[in-house]
């Protein structure tokens, strides 16, 4: 990944600078956006601790795999703030679109929390350690994951414990047992709680038959009746360092949690639409006339980002990414987002695309500390292209949400659109409303072709499956 | 398994109730007491002897203080316990 011209201008104005809202707890560091670029001022002490990690060979070559970010350091650069807070600039490259653990699937959690116990091998090698524990730092290019928080790695002090331990176990280790020991997804937990899953939550919703699984005795079980035991205790970290705690205890722990971790697979991959590739309601022919009305549209120009609401499979997200600097493809349903993460691995596209679980009719808002902390999904970047293919039933009458609702927010994105209609007599639609009361009179196809018509400006238009769907090449206006 | 279970932290507990001194955190991120002390039980052989050693401490310390090894550890587990349930 290239980080470009780290040479900044002679002149430069602080007016385009902005900080992140969401690098606020570490007070050795904190990220600024200045003229697209992504900037980090580091504490002296951060400082320090980046030259030592500069050196290390492990770094080099996890840098040169796109594991963790590329960062240079930049001299003379003004992010607005007096200078002698910071001891120095980083710059990073920039990660395609961010995304967050709440968005992610079981196999993207997984192998995020592989990553992170790698970094974590490979930093005790050298007398170095991960000091957090956080999922956030981890982001992707397309389906490569990648380590963004450079002042994590600092270096190990004699007799220190691996504090970021209850934190692994909270955001990576916990929510993955949940999904595959209970079945339960963990994503609602992650986004209602950006600090994770605590161990005696994860604790009240095993049975005694948990018990026996991997790592649940000592990581559950034991962490919960130690940290009430516990609560109010003072100086253990002094205690043990004064007893000889060193850095052989911490190795031996992540070995073991790699073990567990690699180990687990999700419970309950049976979903609705996991398997819609093989089970949509399309002929072969009619498909193939669909693909190439989307290849045609996606042809039009090039575009930088494009997202594929409802991309099942991702059969039309790989399509689009051939035209293409990213492609985000979206779909409610986890385990499909799981075997599209899956099936990018060694695609010549892996690293354009980026699978996420996001549900339309509810997806991730901005929250944590005031709002700003993880953004929503529109202002991490929005598309020019959208794809909305066999969704807009899903979303009218499944959600409920009003069409004209649904086309005004896609219009206000400011993106094009490739969308297909579902008319009413489609069996899909038929479904739908078997067991509803059919309080849709918006929803019909010539309504639909003049809402699109007030927002956005027609290309082309194509009828597929014998007339029961019609799809949309629509510009934006 | 249960009674596997509770009587391994009862033991991990009594073997890890340590005099404690001063505390001295210097990450944003708190550890947590009970996270850190299982650290030692999860650090496979060289936790063991670290185990071993600071169990050896409490016994030296109590020693100090003219007091059976073992009773108060347990008598002071047991109150906990219950407090923790009630």
């Amino acid at each position: 990944m290239a980080i470009g011209d780290l040479t900044p201008p002679a002149s430069l104005h602080a007016t385009s600078v902005s900080r992140e809202a969401g690098s606020y707890r570490d007070r050795n560091g904190a990220i600024f956006y200045r003229d697209g670029r992504i900037l980090r001022a580091i504490s002296a002490g951060a400082l320090a601790n980046w030259e030592r990690l500069r050196a290390a060979p492990f770094y080099r070559r996890l840098t040169e795999q796109g594991r963790i970010v590329a960062t240079e350091r930049v001299e003379g650069v003004d992010v607005g703030e007096p200078n002698e807070h910071w001891a120095a600039m980083l710059s990073h490259a920039r990660i395609p679109f961010i995304s967050y653990p709440y968005e992610w699937s079981f196999g993207m959690l997984r192998d995020a929390a592989l990553l992170h116990l790698d970094l974590m091998e490979a930093a005790l090698a050298t007398e170095m350690i991960l000091k957090d524990s956080s999922p956030y730092n981890i982001q992707w290019n397309g389906t490569e994951p990648v380590f963004i928080d450079i002042p994590s790695f600092e270096a190990l002090a004699a007799g220190e414990p691996w504090v970021g331990y209850r934190q692994f176990c909270e955001l990576f280790l916990y929510p993955l047992m949940l999904q595959a020991y209970k079945g339960v997804d963990f994503r609602p937990l992650l986004r209602g709680s950006l600090d994770g899953i605590p161990a005696g939550t994860l604790r009240a919703i095993l049975s005694s038959r948990d018990l026996l699984r991997p790592g649940v005795l000592l990581h559950v079980v034991a962490q919960n009746a130690l940290q009430r035991r516990y609560s109010a205790a003072g100086g253990v970290k002094s205690s043990l360092a004064a007893a000889g705690f060193d850095k052989r205890l911490i190795v031996r722990n992540v070995a073991g949690l790699k073990r567990i971790i690699g180990r687990l697979s999700p419970a309950g991959a049976k979903t609705v639409w996991a398997d819609y590739a093989n089970t949509h309601s399309y002929d072969t022919a009619e498909f193939d006339a669909k693909e190439a009305f989307v290849r045609r549209a996606a042809a039009h120009r090039h575009w930088k980002l494009v997202w594929d609401l409802g991309c099942n499979a991702g059969t039309f997200s790989r399509i689009a990414a051939e035209h293409a600097d990213y492609v985000v493809a979206m779909d409610g349903d986890r385990m499909a987002i799981d075997n599209l993460y899956g099936s990018q691995k060694g695609r010549p596209d892996a690293r354009k695309i980026l699978p996420l679980v996001v549900n339309l009719a509810d997806p991730s808002p901005s929250q944590g500390w005031r709002g700003l902390e993880r953004r929503s999904l529109p202002d991490r970047g929005r598309p020019e292209l959208t794809l909305c293919l066999a969704l807009v039933h899903h979303i009218v009458i499944g959600a409920n949400i009003p069409m004209r609702d649904f086309i005004g927010w896609l219009a206000g994105l400011g993106t094009s659109l490739v969308i297909e209609f579902v008319g009413r007599d489609d069996e899909m639609v038929q479904q739908l409303l078997a067991n509803k009361e059919d309080q849709y009179r918006d929803y019909d196809a010539d309504a639909f072709a003049s809402l699109l018509a007030e927002h956005f400006e027609i290309a082309e238009k194509q009828p597929l499956k014998g007339g029961k769907r019609t799809i949309y090449f629509a510009l934006a206006r | 398994m249960m009674a596997f279970g509770s009587q391994g932290f009862r033991l991990a507990i009594g073997m890890l109730t340590v005099g404690m001194l001063t505390s001295s955190a210097h990450a944003y991120l708190d550890p947590g007491t009970g996270s850190m002390i299982l650290q030692v039980l999860l650090g496979g052989v060289a936790g063991v002897a670290l185990a071993g050693k600071l169990y050896w401490h409490k016994v030296l310390s109590l020693l100090g203080v003219r007091k059976h090894s073992a009773e108060p550890v347990e008598a002071r587990d047991r109150t906990s316990d219950t407090a923790d349930r009630s």
